[in-house]
């Protein structure tokens, strides 16, 4: 119950959801979506080295550029960003991302499009189910915990919602079943 | 601004009256958010929510200062710096020196209420700096000069036109007046700025002293930016946003987004303890400061009546459903705040100057302490800062004069029927009412006629019209109040035959006075409580319920007496046997059903007996009773615009509330207008008469009235 009330109200908010077996299938989806867009660069800043592996093998066919850090140097060039969450929470589809690398920060905020990694596993009805979990976090010397719950909007001017003010355009929730 | 007089403000007000891209912005908007709001609250239970955050806020407040050690222990054990600022100039210093021990030129900024209040970016701009706003309705209004007009929508007074030539001016090049186009346009233009600066200056929503963790709630994504990509980040935190722990936090979001806009939650909410990596610096982390302001917050804290104002956590829904925010939206009512809050906040933080005349302008209507997300009692508190500004004016105060008239009842009487022979008949020319407290301030009611004194007061007519009654199953005290004492006697006398039916002893003591309301509106506390004691002496006999026709008063007995005299036997036991009309008609006596007529009755809703006794159903039950179709409208909740002395001193934002009100009960095409206080009646019987309406505005009780044979 908890993954389908979470898709149905990431969706209420723009976010793009869509459930995958695996990180290489979900990565494979990522890949022909820069190919259909044709999209030039991506940022992947949390993606293990056998991620990156299994990615840049999936993209051999395509001329994309990868980032995996130093994305300062080409912030106003970041096209899309694939970051990781680390939970998930149903009632208002948001996604609890931990962001103290500067990488993952700057990927899921200067992208164009940021697609994020979720395991359906880690869903948890409300927000007060994860009261232990950020305790865990905060309790660090330092820490950067961002909850999203779709692409950034506005409705500054004539209240008029509209997507895409100083975030991504687009958030794309990608489920790993296991 | 500071307005030195009325009429000056006035003035001010007009504008915004006639300014017609603001009014439909206003009416679009307030007429929405109820609708949204109850959307993202459904299935909720809103008022255990509200009262969550109100316990939270309340020990949070309480304890502000331990919190304040806490948090700065743990956060500077975690590498941050962290001050208190007692005031502005203080905290602008620090920002300040910030900025120039690290060579800092350029500065971003996300959106936050606590810098508006204490001007800092006028500040650091005359330091040479250069800042720039982010927050898309934040950077327009940087760019027009203006300050906010609402807490969480800043431009909300603007056109996408207005928006549009600021935009093309920025950039050198025309813009159209597409809204999504504007948004890129903002995006691009600021996505440099945030790459460029050196420091980032963010408010918080909440500092939790748990952890020394701040909380950013956002929808556009430039808090993230700000404190994210320059090598500085410093954020301004007014004191009153600490909390204990993560749960408190976690409370609070819930509510905030759900609150303010509808929305169930931001885009983003975002986290943030300690130094975080930032690529800038030389040891890879960012400079973070953390700069707590006071400005007369602490001795808030301890303020045993005002403390409750620190409980706001600014969601802005107290102006949302404001009448007064939505007549003449937010330049016009406050400071730097605005709307119910901001009327209060105003004074504390911005002095008396600002806030005389300004804090006049609330109509008393309740809707704000409704929809508060923390449950402040804006009104009593607007009310006390009233008082707290009257005190400070030296000069003599003709509602001084008034009150003293008034706590003698006997004289204040006599005035009345002496001012009765004096006057015009009522429907000639150059009508006026020669009425009550409001005797020294009529003027400029030319939107609505005004009725005159009654012939007969009905103190005076009560022995030859009391119905008599032989073992009675219930007795029962009339409360007239002034306006059914002396204006509208017959709408009291239209119920006598239900008392006879159901064997219902009624009486009118005498020693009756005014109920004391608009003299405690007009911030005479002194004088109010003598009428109290007046009021409660006159019933002091065997009645079981203690009946009155006008809704203000009724509230007034029933909720006021207890908070202005506390801890007083006789005055608790006098308010519990307050009932209203509709109340005790439909629940009490529980009439039967008229026959049907093949009229169409709308309801307004008295503010003071829909939100002050949470009287909702009876009212409505009783039209369908009286044999009237109840026809529903839009606006049948919100505030006719009378408030008393409120319509006297504001005379053009209350025509402006009661034409909107007059409207719905004309396109829904109603043979009756019906409510149960006589204050709006006379409002809106006034302006029906004035506007030539075709339906006829009544009294509850008077749907009742026995029907004469040949009528
Ligand atoms: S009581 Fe009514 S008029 Fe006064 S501030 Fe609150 S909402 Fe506005
Ligand atoms: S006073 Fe209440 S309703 Fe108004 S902004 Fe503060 S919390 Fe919200």
């Amino acid at each position: 119950m908890i993954v389908p009330e979470f898709i149905k109200n990431a969706c209420k908010v723009s976010s793009h959801v869509s459930v995958f077996e695996n990180t290489s299938k979900a990565l494979a989806y990522i890949s022909e979506f820069m190919a259909n867009g044709d999209y030039k660069s991506i940022a992947i800043p949390d993606l293990t080295d056998e991620e990156n592996k299994t990615f840049t093998e999936i993209l051999s066919n395509q001329s994309i550029q990868l980032y995996k850090s130093s994305l300062r140097k080409i912030a106003s060039n970041i096209q899309v960003g694939i970051t990781k969450a680390q939970l998930g929470i149903a009632e208002t589809g948001t996604l609890v991302i931990n962001s103290n690398n500067e990488d993952v920060r700057l990927a899921s905020m200067l992208s164009d499009i940021h697609f994020a990694l979720l395991k359906t596993n880690t869903i948890v009805a409300k927000s007060s189910d994860i009261v232990n979990d950020l305790r865990e976090m905060f309790k660090n010397q330092n820490n950067y915990t961002a909850f999203i719950t779709g692409p950034s909007r506005t409705a500054d001017i004539e209240r008029v919602l509209s997507i895409g003010v100083h975030g991504p355009l687009e958030l794309y929730i990608l489920l790993i079943e296991n | 601004m500071a307005y030195k007089s009325n009429k000056e403000y006035r003035q001010q007000i007009k504008e915004s009256l006639n300014d017609a891209f603001l009014q439909k912005a206003m009416s679009n908007f307030t007429g929405n958010f109820p609708k949204s709001r109850e959307k993202a609250f459904e299935g909720k239970n809103i008022d255990s929510l509200i009262e969550e955050i109100s316990l939270i806020k309340k020990a949070s407040v309480f304890q502000m200062s331990e919190l304040y050690t806490r948090f700065k222990k743990i956060a500077e054990s975690n590498g941050v710096k962290v001050y208190l600022a007692k005031d502005s100039h203080e905290a602008n210093r620090i920002i300040g020196s910030i900025a120039s021990e690290n060579g800092v030129k350029n500065i971003i900024k996300s959106k936050s209420m606590t810098s508006e209040e204490i001007h800092l970016n006028k500040y650091l701009i005359g330091e040479g700096l250069n800042v720039v706003e982010t927050d898309l309705g934040e950077w327009i209004i940087q760019l027009r000069g203006e300050g906010p007009s609402h807490m969480v929508m800043p431009a909300i007074h603007l056109s996408k036109e207005q928006v549009a030539d600021n935009f093309s001016e920025v950039t050198k090049q025309k813009q159209p007046n597409d809204i999504d186009r504007l948004v890129k346009v903002a995006r691009h233009e600021l996505r440099q700025k945030f790459i460029d600066a050196e420091m980032g200056i963010t408010g918080a929503n909440i500092a939790i002293a748990e952890t020394g963790t701040i909380t950013l709630v956002t929808n556009e994504g430039n808090a993230r930016l700000t404190s994210t990509l320059p090598k500085i980040h410093v954020a301004l935190i007014g004191l009153e946003k600490l909390v204990p722990s993560i749960e408190d936090a976690l409370k609070i979001i819930n509510i905030l987004p759900k609150n303010a806009t509808g929305q169930n939650i931001t885009s983003y909410v975002t986290w943030i303890t300690g130094r975080n990596e930032n690529k800038l610096t030389p040891d890879g982390r960012s400079i973070y400061h953390i700069v707590f302001l006071d400005n007369g917050r602490s001795s808030l804290s301890k303020d045993p009546v005002f403390s409750e104002i620190l409980h706001c956590i600014r969601c802005g829904a107290c102006a949302n459903v404001c009448p007064v925010y939505g007549a003449i939206g937010g330049h016009k009512m406050g400071h730097t705040y605005i709307g119910p809050v901001g009327l209060v906040l105003t004074y504390f933080y911005h002095g008396v100057e600002n806030a005389r005349h300004l804090v006049d302008n609330c109509i008393n209507c309740q809707a704000c302490a409704k929809i508060c997300a923390s449950r402040i009692n804006l009104p009593d508190l607007i009310k006390e800062v009233q008082i707290k500004v009257k005190e400070s004016d030296n000069g003599l105060d003709p509602s001084k004069m008034v009150g003293r008239l008034m706590k003698n009842r006997k004289l204040f009487h006599s005035f009345l029927k002496a001012a009765r022979i004096g006057q015009k008949p009522f429907k000639g020319d150059g009508q006026f009412l020669r009425h009550l407290p409001n005797l020294f301030f009529i003027k400029d009611q030319s939107f609505k006629t005004l009725p005159a004194l009654a012939p007969i007061a009905l103190r005076d007519e009560w022995e030859k019209i009391a119905p008599t009654i032989l073992n009675p199953a219930l007795k029962v005290g009339i409360f007239a109040g002034c306006l059914h004492d002396f204006v509208y006697p017959e709408q009291v006398k239209a119920t006598l035959h239900l008392f006879a039916e159901h064997k219902i002893a009624v009486d009118f003591p005498k020693g009756q006075n005014c109920c004391g309301l608009p003299l405690l509106m007009n911030g005479d506390k002194k004088n109010t409580k003598a009428i109290v004691r007046q009021n409660v002496k006159a019933f002091a006999r065997d009645y079981d319920y203690i009946l009155t026709l006008c809704a203000s008063c009724a509230s007034f007995l029933k909720e006021g007496y207890p908070k202005l005299v506390t801890g007083d036997g006789p005055v608790k036991e006098f308010s519990s046997r307050i009932i209203d009309f509709s109340s005790f008609l439909n629940d009490v006596i529980k009439v039967d059903p008229q026959e049907k007529t093949n009229k169409k009755a709308a309801y307004h809703a008295p503010c003071h007996l829909c939100r002050g006794l949470n009287v909702t159903k009876a009212p409505r039950e009783l039209i369908g009773k009286a044999g009237y179709e109840y026809v529903p409208t839009d606006t049948e909740e919100t505030c006719c615009g009378f408030g008393g002395t409120y319509s006297m001193k504001f005379p053009e934002i209350s025509g402006q509330r009661m034409n909107k009100k007059l409207d719905s009960a004309k396109n829904a095409g109603v043979d009756v207008y019906v409510t149960d206080c006589p204050g709006c009646i006379m409002q809106l019987r006034g302006g029906a008469d004035k506007r030539n309406d075709s339906f006829s505005v009544i009294h509850i009780a008077e749907l009742f009235k026995k029907q004469e044979k040949d009528d």
